[in-house]
C-alpha cells in the first residue's frame, strides 16, 4: 500500500543512495551553472574557459597528487619534497631537450627515470631511517630535502626563468565565443594524465605489484607477515610516484616556465587534491586533482567578477585562495576526503606528536 | 672614528637575529612545549607586522602622484607601545580563531591546514592593494623614540639594544611559564594527550591558549621587524620564513627556550657570515647568487641531519623530575 507519506520516504531514501560521485558532480554542476548565470553576458565564456583550463591544470595536479597519494599510503607521511621532485623532472627534461638536444619524448622519459631514481635514493638514504620515528620526523626531513632539491637546481641553473624548447602551435579559437584552447599544451597534458591514470589503475588492480602495494598501504606488518617483500614494494612505490612526479614536472614546465620554485608553487595544490580526494586513495587523488584545478580557475573567475563589480581588488589572483579554502573545509568537515577511508585516528592528534621521541625498542623491533 | 661602523655592524646582526629568535620562541611555545605543528608562522608574523605598521603610520590615502595605493589604519599615527600591543593582540586573536576548528587535527593535517591558511593570508596581503598597500606594502614605519635619537647608528644601536632586552625578558618569562602548572600541562598535552585528559586537564583550552600566546609572540616579532626595516612587504612572509623558524627551533632544542635563543643566534650568524664573506669579495662577484643557493642547501642538509641524528637539538630539553621523585 502506498500512502503519500511512504512515497516521500521512498524518494528521500533513493536520494540518499546517490553515490558519492553523483553528489560531487551535482554540487559542481550547480555551482558552475550558478556562476555562469550570475556572470554578465560578456564574461560568461570565462566560466567555460575556466573549466577547460581547470582540466588542464588539474591534470598536472592529478599526476602529482596520485604519486603523492601512493607515497602517503605506504609511508604514512606527507612528503613536502614532492613538488620539488617535480621541479627536478622539469629541469632534467630541460637539460635533455635544450642542452643535449634530444627529442621531447626522450625528455619525458629522462625526467621519469631521473625522478624515479631520485625517489629510490631518498628512501634509502633518508626516509628509511625515519620509519620508526613517526610522521612529523619524516615531514620535517622532507622539508629539508625540499630545500636541498630546489636550491641544488638553483645553483646549477640559477634563478632565471627558462623555457622548454617545444614548438607549440597557436591557441585554437573555438568559434566566436572568445574561448581559446591550445591543442598541444592542453590536450597533451590532459591526454597524458588520463593515460597514466589508466595505467595506474591497471597496475593497482591487476598486477601482483599493484596488489602488494595496496596491501602494504593497508597494513604494512600484515603484508610483511603474509610474505610480501615490503622493502621492494616501498622502493617500487617511490619509483612509480617519482616517475609520475617527473612527468608532471615536465608538463608543468611546458605549461608555464621553469624556475627552481615551480614545483613548490604547486605543492599546496597537490596537497589540496590529495586531501579533497581522500588521503590514501590514488583514485581520490585523481578526482581531487581535477576538482582542485577547476575550483582554482572558477574561483579566479568569481573573484575577478567581484573586482569588476568593485567589491574586491585584484580578484583574479584569489584563485588559489578559493582552492585552499575548499581544502581546509574538507579537512575540517570530512577529513577522509571524498574517497578515503575513515580511520579511527583520522583527523585527531596522536600522542607524542613531538618527533624526537622514538618508539621503544621492544615495540619497534617486533616487525623485523 | 670606528664607533659608528662598529655599532652598525653589531646592530645589523643583533636586531634581525633577535627578531628571528622571538619568532622561534613563539613557535617553540606552540610546537616545542605543546606539540602543535603550526606551519603558518609567516602569516602571524605578517599580521603583526602589518598591524603595527598600520597603527604606527595611520591611514594613508591613495596618492596618485607617487602611484602609492594607500593603506588602512587609524586616523593618525598611534603611540608605538599601543601599536605593539595591538600588534600582539590581533595575531593572537586570529590564532585562537584559526585554532578553534583546526587544533583537533592530526599533526600533518594541521601543518597543511595552517600552511594553506598562511598562504591565503599572504595572497590577501599581496592583492588587497588599497588596504595593505599591495606589492608596495607599508613604508615609513617609525622607530621608537625617533624624536629623541638621531637616525643612523644611534637609532640602530639603541633599537638593537631594545630588542635584545626584549628577548631576554621573553626568555625569562617563558622559562618561568614552563615551570608553572600551565606550562607543565602543555608539556603533558604534548607527551600524551589522552593521559592528560584522563587526569582532568582541559586539553582543548590549553592548546588554544598556547596557540594564541605563541601567535601573539610572533606578532611581536613582526612588529619589531616592521619598525626595524621601516617597511612591510608581502614577500617577507613566504613559507620560507616558517621553515627557517622551524630550523631554528629544532637546531637549538625544541621545548627549551634557552636552546632556541642559541639556535637563533647561531643560525642567523651562519647566514650573516655568508653575507659578510660575499661582501668582502673573497669570492668572485658572479658567484653571488650561487652562494645564496649554497647557503640554503646547507640549511636543508643541516635540517635533514638534525632530524636523523640529533632531533632534540643542541640544548635538549631537560627532563623534568618532580621534587618528590628526586628525593627518593
Amino acid at each position: 500500500m502506498t500512502t503519500p507519506r511512504s512515497g516521500l520516504r521512498n524518494l528521500t531514501q533513493s536520494l540518499t543512495r546517490v553515490p558519492w560521485w553523483g553528489t560531487v558532480l551535482s554540487i559542481f554542476a550547480v555551482a558552475s551553472l550558478a556562476l555562469y548565470l550570475w556572470m554578465p553576458l560578456g564574461g560568461r565564456p570565462l566560466v567555460l574557459q575556466a573549466i577547460i583550463q581547470g582540466f588542464v591544470v588539474g591534470s598536472v595536479y592529478v599526476l602529482g597528487a596520485s604519486g603523492l597519494s601512493l607515497n602517503y599510503g605506504i609511508k604514512k607521511f606527507a612528503n613536502f619534497a614532492h613538488g620539488d621532485m617535480m621541479t627536478v623532472g622539469a629541469y632534467v627534461a630541460f637539460t635533455a631537450t635544450a642542452i643535449l638536444r634530444w627529442h621531447i619524448v626522450a625528455g619525458f622519459l629522462a625526467a621519469m627515470f631521473a625522478v624515479a631514481f631520485l625517489g629510490i635514493f631518498l628512501e634509502m638514504s633518508v626516509f628509511r631511517r625515519l620509519e620508526k620515528r613517526g610522521e612529523i620526523a619524516a615531514l620535517i626531513a622532507s622539508v629539508g630535502v625540499s630545500l636541498v632539491l630546489q636550491n641544488t637546481i638553483g645553483i646549477i641553473f640559477l634563478g632565471n626563468p627558462l623555457y622548454m624548447p617545444v614548438q607549440t602551435p597557436q591557441d585554437f579559437q573555438i568559434g566566436n565565443t572568445g574561448l581559446s584552447f591550445n591543442w598541444f599544451k592542453g590536450g597533451l597534458t590532459i591526454a597524458l594524465a588520463v593515460l597514466l591514470m589508466v595505467f595506474l589503475h591497471v597496475l593497482l588492480k591487476y598486477t601482483t605489484l599493484g596488489k602488494a602495494m595496496r596491501a602494504c598501504a593497508d597494513d604494512l606488518d600484515l603484508a610483511r607477515a603474509s610474505g610480501i617483500n615490503t622493502r621492494n614494494v616501498i622502493l617500487w612505490t617511490w619509483a612509480i610516484s617519482g616517475g609520475l612526479a617527473g612527468i608532471a614536472g615536465v608538463l608543468l614546465g611546458i605549461l608555464v616556465n621553469l624556475v627552481p620554485l615551480v614545483g613548490f608553487f604547486v605543492l599546496l595544490f597537490i596537497f589540496s587534491s590529495v586531501i579533497v580526494g581522500g588521503i590514501g586513495s590514488p583514485y581520490g587523488a585523481m578526482v581531487g586533482g581535477f576538482l582542485i584545478g577547476i575550483v582554482e580557475k572558477l574561483s579566479s573567475v568569481f573573484f575577478g567578477q567581484l573586482t569588476s563589480m568593485g567589491i574586491v581588488e585584484n580578484g583574479a589572483s584569489y584563485g588559489p585562495a578559493g582552492a585552499f579554502v575548499v581544502m581546509v573545509l574538507v579537512l575540517l568537515i570530512k577529513p577522509e576526503g571524498l574517497m578515503g577511508r575513515r580511520r579511527p585516528s583520522e583527523g585527531r592528534r596522536r600522542r607524542g606528536a613531538l618527533f624526537a621521541r622514538r618508539i621503544p625498542k621492544e615495540v619497534a623491533d617486533v616487525g623485523d | 672614528m670606528a664607533i659608528d661602523n662598529t655599532v652598525l655592524f653589531i646592530a645589523n646582526y643583533v636586531a634581525p637575529a633577535s627578531i628571528l629568535v622571538i619568532m622561534a620562541l613563539g613557535l617553540d611555545l606552540q610546537w616545542g612545549h605543546t606539540g602543535l605543528f603550526n606551519a603558518g608562522v609567516a602569516a602571524f608574523v605578517g599580521v603583526g607586522s602589518y598591524t603595527f605598521g598600520m597603527m604606527a603610520t595611520g591611514l594613508r590615502p591613495f596618492d596618485p602622484t607617487y602611484g602609492y595605493p594607500g593603506h588602512f589604519g587609524p586616523p593618525g599615527p598611534q603611540d608605538l607601545i599601543l601599536s605593539a600591543l595591538v600588534a600582539m593582540v590581533v595575531p593572537g586573536v586570529l590564532g585562537v580563531l584559526i585554532a578553534v576548528p583546526t587544533i583537533k587535527l592530526r599533526a600533518d593535517y594541521l601543518a597543511i591546514a595552517t600552511l594553506a591558511l598562511a598562504e591565503i593570508i599572504r595572497i590577501i596581503f599581496q592583492n588587497a592593494t588599497h588596504v595593505t598597500g599591495g606589492p608596495l606594502g607599508l613604508d615609513l614605519v617609525p622607530r621608537p623614540f625617533a624624536r629623541y635619537i638621531a637616525g643612523g647608528w644611534p637609532a640602530d644601536g639603541f633599537f638593537a639594544f631594545l630588542i635584545a632586552i626584549l628577548v631576554l625578558a621573553l626568555v625569562v618569562a617563558l622559562e618561568y611559564v614552563s615551570r608553572t602548572p600551565w606550562g607543565r600541562n602543555l608539556k603533558a598535552v604534548r607527551e600524551d594527550e589522552e593521559a592528560a585528559e584522563a587526569l582532568g586537564k582541559d586539553t582543548f583550552r590549553l592548546k588554544l591558549g598556547a596557540f594564541g600566546l605563541g601567535c601573539a609572540i610572533m606578532g611581536l616579532a613582526g612588529a619589531l621587524q616592521a619598525s626595524w626595516l621601516s617597511v612591510v612587504l608581502p614577500e617577507s612572509f613566504l613559507p620560507f620564513v616558517t621553515f627557517t623558524t622551524y630550523v631554528v627551533v629544532i637546531l637549538g632544542g625544541s621545548g627549551n627556550p634557552k636552546g632556541v635563543i642559541l639556535g637563533g643566534y647561531l643560525f642567523y650568524g651562519f647566514g650573516w657570515t655568508i653575507q659578510q664573506v660575499k661582501s668582502q669579495r673573497w669570492f668572485p662577484v658572479e658567484w653571488g647568487p650561487r652562494i645564496d643557493f649554497l647557503n640554503l642547501i646547507v640549511i636543508g642538509l643541516v635540517l635533514i641531519l638534525l632530524v636523523l641524528f640529533r632531533p632534540t637539538g643542541i640544548l635538549p630539553e631537560r627532563k623534568y623530575v618532580p621534587r618528590a621523585r628526586a628525593k627518593a
